[in-house]
């Protein structure tokens, strides 16, 4: 008997992967199973972690609190540089697992005293009904709710997420098309879209650039991302740019000079961001937060903790300028 | 020359009408064939597939955003991946 093929068409993410029978699509998580489209990392976490806020980076939400994180398998880019790389390019089969259901991650972070949950460490976009199932009962516990993104995801689920999500670290990784394309395997735009949607919708946006020797370091790439922030999203929208070391398929770049974030930093202060950052540089000047109207330190970083937070009820207690974020 | 037409053209439209008689077969056993093997891959795949889920102890969920999808092809710069065993290397 002749068996016609059913496919599927997943809507989730930018890709819109069409899957005949026992196909799976770009995140190697969802699988066109007899013409049902399923999800095989639902409640299976490959990481669990009570991290400071300060590691994802979030530096302007809850400073100095932890936040219990999550991850799964699989994910819908593939960047060359990608840090993860060990559980987000394999599918849930290859990955050691742990069976945690959503409410036994909201337990969790209760009992550990985490006020917030981040789904984290591949893409929440890959465990999209694990994050808003668990995202749901978090925020009836009273948690809040951190998306650490690339952000490759359709409008409609991203906004149905957005009604239970707090906050979001989302990394822009370039202002190029063919960036995206060759090394992450995924485009620009769809991002940017994203990134207006998270801040129309009123999360708390923080934004990370990871800056690659000769790929995305120089000063026009960096100028432009700045200006796009600052024109769509806001002049106080912190920007991270944050350090590269080799890894995965990227052995062959070196680590970004210090030089390199640096002037990153400068420009971005020049392009009229009130709040950009040096990340993965221990001890470095510009993981500080700075009053941007009178230059007071605020919040003085070392690696993911906090050596002093002057700011008080949200301002500066030198100019009184209030800080933007959510502090408390 | 009425007589070679008489017998030649008989004998040529004849030929023609097998020459397309084959041609019909062999383009139906073809189908035939491909069908068989769409059948095959998906079975193929199934095994696989169900091979890798069971010796992990996953428990398939169904997703969200997604539809049935009619279309015979595959949308130009879509991705259309195969499932077994796969990594991005």
């Amino acid at each position: 008997m002749e068996k016609k093929s059913r496919k599927v068409k997943c809507l989730l993410c930018p890709k819109e992967c069409v899957l005949s029978e026992y196909e799976r699509g770009d995140c190697r998580s969802r699988v066109n199973i007899d013409g049902e489209l399923m999800t095989l990392n639902y409640g299976y976490t490959v990481s669990t972690n009570i991290d400071p806020m300060e590691k994802k980076p979030l530096f302007h939400f809850l400073p100095g609190t932890r936040i219990f994180s999550i991850a799964t398998a699989g994910c819908n880019l593939h960047c060359k540089f990608c840090q993860n790389w060990q559980i987000s390019q394999f599918t849930p089969e290859e990955v050691k697992y742990y069976e945690m259901p959503p409410k036994k991650v909201v337990k969790q972070a209760i009992t550990f005293n985490c006020p917030s949950i981040a789904y984290t460490y591949s893409e929440p976009v890959t465990f999209y009904e694990y994050t808003l199932d668990t995202s749901r009962i978090a925020k009836e516990k009273g948690l809040k709710n951190v998306l650490v993104t690339a952000a490759y995801i359709n409008e409609e689920p991203l906004r149905e997420l957005c009604n239970v999500t707090d906050a979001t670290n989302t990394d822009l990784k370039a202002m190029s098309n063919d960036y995206y394309k060759e090394i992450c395997d995924g485009t620009l735009e769809p991002v940017l879209r994203s990134l207006e949607i998270m801040k129309n919708e009123g999360l708390w946006v923080e934004v990370t650039n990871l800056i690659l020797p000769t790929l995305n370091d120089n000063d026009e790439d960096i100028k432009r991302l700045c200006r796009w922030v600052v024109t769509n999203l806001g002049a106080d929208v912190p920007i991270h740019f944050s350090r590269f070391y080799p890894t995965y398929k990227l052995k062959n770049l070196p680590p970004t000079p210090v030089s390199t974030l640096s002037r990153a930093r400068d420009i971005a202060l020049s392009e009229g961001v009130m709040f950009p950052y040096i990340g993965n540089i221990p001890g470095h000047p510009g993981e500080n937060t700075y009053c941007p109207s009178c230059g007071a330190l605020l919040i003085e970083r070392q690696i993911y903790f906090i050596r002093q937070d002057n700011i008080i009820g949200g301002k500066c207690p030198n100019c009184g300028l209030e800080i933007p974020g959510i502090w408390e | 020359m009425n007589l070679a037409i008489r017998y030649t053209l008989p004998i040529t439209t004849t030929f023609i009408c097998i020459l397309l008689i084959m041609f019909f077969i062999y383009t139906t056993s073809q189908t035939e064939v491909s069908d068989k093997s769409a059948t095959n891959d998906i079975e193929n795949r199934r095994s696989e597939f169900y091979k890798g889920l069971n010796k992990s102890g996953i428990k398939p969920k169904t997703a969200l955003y997604w539809e049935e999808y009619g279309g015979e092809e595959v949308p130009e710069g879509k991705v259309l991946i195969m499932s077994e065993g796969m990594r991005s290397e």
